[in-house]
């Protein structure tokens, strides 16, 4: 009982977090520390260069501090689903850009050429290789890779985040899999 | 190259991607965004003004028609919604100003699962409420906080932990840290826990009867709380707002057992003081503060290495050295159950029951019901079927009531029994 009560008083604690930083600021900052690191990480993995990432987290952030003021959510999970929507669509309106695509495609290649062995790694492609795979989904797939194999969200966590019905991110994963199989055979095969 | 989502995600976990993020652009950006948001809040959202809307009613003489009897409208039921107004007889905001009132607080009840009895003592030593003596206790455990000192008691392992400052404790106990924390608020299910609830909760009823036995006003409280799938009942009463009676479950339906019955609240009773002296029982294991915090930062370290990094042949080794260097305490069966994990993400099927099933008999009474789950998955991998049956039952059997029926591992065991029970 009273491991679960605690989590009940936990839980009561982030909701109650997730309302006063609608109007404290002192909420909002704790909110801040206990997300950053997490939109960082997604950001470097859905646009491999980190100073990007940089730039990207923070249009974020900034953004979530002119709008929580009207942010309807009422939950720490609302919370978070809405922090990741608002990430996934700035991190794919960034490489939508076909200039900037071209960008972080050049350093991927660059990063292929100079790495070791990784690509004979008979585990699996390195993260260049990867990468190169994923940026050849579309805009949507690739958060959902990125949600489901970097950052662990399950399905019904990632159906919340870009607004879709879980049965048919189940559906959707299960396709894009196998073009991303098709997308690593490729690059590899093309480096042989 | 990848067959499946477990084969990519094995792939990932292996990957070497360093997403270490920038110091000084986390505390620079940290600043904009206090900024930026100090900004939004005095900006006021733009009001259309009274003039544009007189202007646009005035427009045509529907408007101005409709708008009239609008106001007609609100005046008269506003006249006959006065005349039947009554004061309620109850507000939750009473209860939380009832509470400010009390010196000492006794609650007894029961925890789920097995309905074990719990006795819970608090008794504010001064007018500031952030000073008091508490005592919880039950058949398996006594936590006692005196003053600023803190035991925390578990008779299957008869060890003791040794608090010396319970405010600054980071590594406490999660019970203890939860009903010193309740107590902090003020006794017990405090108004803040209760108004944050009547915020948030869904379907929050009020009704009022009498009861039966004493012939008082009560009033009867359900509500549901959906982000942690509870439920709640309590019963105040009307007269002195004082809550009487509580139950919470593991559901938002009320359904089945209740997980806490708090059955019975006496308030400004006298309390002896003997009751927060805590004595150490003969043969106990005394674990002080250090070597608690050197084994949470070792079991930490088996975290990472599983969560972070899905090393798990290196997190073996971390769990392996916990469970024997600390195998008093309850997180042993933690460790045990996490190297049973281990061994199954390297599809050591074999090695991953020895260590289950050592979680199982070593600790019966803190066996978590994922251990159970986990064991049936390991059983079921090397074709066992009848007793991954057995374990996936267990799974459920210690699950209910305290997880949410409709999540990992309940729903899943579930699953499996269905698979299995039709292979039959």
């Amino acid at each position: 009982m009273v491991d679960v009560m605690a989590k009940v008083e936990n839980q009561i604690g982030s909701d109650d977090l997730v309302l006063r930083a609608r109007t404290e600021a002192g909420a909002l900052g704790q909110l801040y520390e206990m997300y950053y690191q997490r939109i960082f990480r997604f950001c470097v993995h859905r646009l491999f260069n980190k100073q990007i990432a940089e730039d990207v987290t923070s249009t974020v952030f900034l953004q979530v501090a002119r709008r929580i003021h009207s942010f309807k959510g009422r939950t720490e999970n609302d919370f978070r689903n809405w922090l990741y929507a608002l990430t996934a669509n700035h991190t794919n309106a960034y490489i939508r850009k076909s200039s900037r695509r071209k960008q972080l495609l050049a350093e991927v290649a660059a990063a292929i050429t100079t790495a070791d062995t990784a690509a004979d790694d008979p585990s699996g492609p390195d993260w260049p290789t990867l990468y190169a795979a994923i940026l050849k989904l579309k805009p949507k797939h690739q958060t959902i890779v990125t949600l489901r194999f970097f950052e662990n969200a399950d399905f019904e966590q990632i159906a919340k985040i870009i607004n879709a019905r879980e049965a048919t991110v189940r559906v959707t994963l299960h396709r894009i899999l196998k073009k991303l199989k098709n997308h690593l055979t490729e690059t590899v095969d093309g480096r042989a | 190259m990848f067959e499946n989502d477990s084969d990519l995600k094995k792939i990932v976990s292996r990957l070497d991607i360093d997403t270490t993020p920038n110091p000084d652009h986390r505390d620079s950006l940290r600043r904009q965004m206090l900024s930026v948001f100090q900004q939004t809040q005095k900006t006021p959202p733009h009001h259309t003004s009274w003039q544009t809307i007189r202007r646009i009613i005035m427009k045509s003489k529907i408007t101005k028609l409709a708008t009239a009897a609008m106001i007609i409208l609100i005046a008269v039921l506003g006249i006959t919604l006065l005349d039947n107004a009554a004061t309620p007889a109850w507000a939750i905001e009473q209860t939380v100003e009832a509470l400010e009132n009390i010196e000492t607080l006794v609650i007894t009840g029961t925890d789920s699962p097995e309905s074990i009895p719990f006795k819970f003592w608090i008794k504010f030593t001064d007018t500031n409420s952030d000073s008091f003596d508490l005592r919880y206790e039950t058949e398996k455990q006594i936590v006692v906080v005196r003053g600023t000192r803190a035991w925390a008691y578990r008779h299957y392992a008869n060890t003791v932990k040794i608090y010396e400052n319970v405010k600054d404790s980071e590594g406490m106990m999660r019970d203890l840290r939860f009903w010193y924390k309740i107590a902090q608020l003020t006794p017990w299910i405090t108004g803040k826990v209760f108004a944050i609830l009547k915020a948030f909760a869904d379907d929050w009823q009020e009704s009022y009867r009498r009861d039966e036995q004493t012939g008082q006003e009560r009033v009867f409280v359900t509500c549901s709380y959906k982000p942690l799938s509870s439920s709640f009942w309590f019963v105040c009463d009307v007269d002195t707002k004082l809550i009487r009676e509580g139950k919470y479950w593991r559901n938002t339906n009320r359904q089945g057992p209740p997980v806490c019955h708090a059955i019975s609240f006496a308030y400004n009773e006298q309390i002896s003081d003997e009751i927060f002296d805590f004595q150490i029982p003969e043969g106990a294991k005394v674990i002080d503060r250090k070597e608690q915090e050197e084994a949470d930062a070792l079991f930490e370290r088996g975290e990472k290495l599983f969560h972070d990094k899905k090393q798990f042949a290196e997190a073996i080794k971390i769990y392996q050295q916990f469970y024997e260097k600390y195998p008093d305490l309850n997180m042993a069966e933690s460790a045990l159950m996490m190297i049973g994990i281990c061994y199954g993400r390297l599809e050591q099927y074999d090695k991953a029951i020895e260590a289950l099933e050592k979680a199982v008999h070593e600790y019966p009474e803190y066996t978590f019901c994922a251990t159970y789950f986990y064991l049936g998955n390991a059983y079921w991998q090397t074709g066992q079927k009848d007793r991954a049956l057995e374990a996936f039952k267990n799974c459920l059997i210690t699950g209910e009531g305290i997880r949410d029926p409709k999540k990992f591992p309940l729903k899943n065991a579930r699953e499996y029994i269905r698979k299995l029970e039709k292979k039959k």
